[in-house]
């Protein structure tokens, strides 16, 4: 029992845990200020994660749009966002075991692209 | 049978040691004292001038990484902290063989987010004023005005219009067009003389022409590390500015020094 409750605090402390894979949260109002269809996303959040392997996830692709953002990735825990003379960008940032990943949205009408992702 | 005598070899290890921590030891005692800048020291910039709002205004992403110590400060102090980067630094002659030009733009622009957000900035801007090329001064100095109208600081953090703390021609423009449009408490970043006569692509002569400085704030040298690991891009930039590693070079140089104008 002991050797149990020890290698589990090891295993916590290390990060070498895998956890069952599902679809993440996606949160409506997020989708919603992005211009998705949060039902539309939540589904798709679920077939996607049918590909994913356990305690793995999705690293964003340039190109894609809000939806699909949130689809793999879910909802950030930051979203910083800029309006200028030069449109309308955010920053969505995923907060990890270290560090804090980083993806920049432009507004390219008619949706949201993701323009950089540090990953 | 009997051991080889090894105090030689002991003898021989222990003074490369001491030749090599000495060499060490020396390089950063004439680092600290390139770096050091004779001005009063005050405990920090936004407490001396009584700011609760700051603005800063840099030319390229990476340039608030040269105040990056006194935003921390403001930051830690409650005040709010907001930066504009005139430019997305996306002149292609900077640019590492390892980024595509059209795609350069985009990774300095998230760099300087980055950099803002590990900072605790407020809000942040980042332009697309032509990085190496020709402003429109015009539209420049209505979008300062506009911000300043719109964010009231009490405190503007800016190059030095006449130095521009490296030379940069940007830098310059930046300080001369932002403290310009300001009438309020203006701070000035400046250069330390010692470090700027050490790089050769430094010198430009800004040394005569950039004031004395009025104070000498001390940073935290993790808060400034971090701004300048934000901008992975320019990493040739600081290996070429500094003669240690980052962790150990801001370890030695541990101040910011600034020129006011127009402070109480």
């Amino acid at each position: 029992m002991l050797k149990t409750l020890l290698l589990a605090a090891f295993a916590l402390a290390t990060g070498c845990v895998t956890f069952a894979s599902g679809p993440v949260h996606v949160d409506e109002r997020v989708a919603t200020a992005y211009g998705c269809d949060a039902e539309l996303v939540r589904l798709r959040a679920v077939e996607v994660s049918k590909d994913l392997g356990a305690g793995r996830v999705w690293v964003p692709q340039v190109g894609w749009n809000a939806c699909n953002l949130l689809a793999h990735n879910g909802t950030p825990n930051d979203i910083d966002t800029q309006t200028s003379e030069y449109g309308r960008s955010a920053t969505w940032w995923y907060r990890g075991y270290r560090e804090s990943r980083m993806v920049r949205l432009e507004w390219r009408a008619p949706d949201w692209r993701v323009i950089y992702v540090g990953w | 049978m009997s051991l080889p005598d090894l105090r030689p070899v002991v003898y021989l290890v222990a003074a490369l040691v001491a030749v090599a921590a000495g060499s060490v030891g020396w390089d950063v005692w004439t680092f600290r004292q390139q770096v050091s800048v004779d001005a009063p020291r005050v405990a920090s910039l936004v407490e001396h001038v009584g700011a609760t709002s700051v603005l800063a205004v840099v030319a390229h992403p990476d340039d608030e990484a040269f105040i990056a110590g006194a935003l921390a400060d403001a930051v830690e102090r409650g005040a709010d902290v907001r930066l504009i980067t005139v430019t997305r630094g996306d002149n292609p002659e900077s640019a590492p063989p390892y980024v595509a030009p059209e795609h350069y733009g985009a990774v300095r622009e998230a760099e300087a987010y980055r950099s803002g957000y590990l900072l605790g900035l407020t809000e942040q801007e980042v332009w697309r004023f032509p990085d190496g090329g020709v402003w429109d001064a015009g539209e420049l100095r209505a979008m300062l005005t506009d911000r300043l109208d719109r964010w009231r600081p009490d405190l503007l953090v800016t190059f030095d219009p006449a130095s521009g703390f490296t030379g940069h021609e940007e830098h310059r423009k930046v300080g001369h067009v932002a403290s310009g449009l300001f009438d309020g408490c203006t701070a000035t970043v400046i250069a330390p003389e010692g470090w700027v006569q050490r790089y050769e692509f430094l010198r430009n002569d800004i040394i005569d022409h950039q004031p004395p400085a009025d104070v000498v704030v001390p940073i935290d040298p993790d808060a400034k590390v971090r701004s300048w690991e934000a901008h992975e891009s320019q990493a040739y930039w600081h290996e070429g500015a500094l003669p240690f590693p980052l962790w150990l070079a801001y370890r030695v140089w541990n101040t910011e020094a600034y020129a006011l104008s127009g402070c109480r």
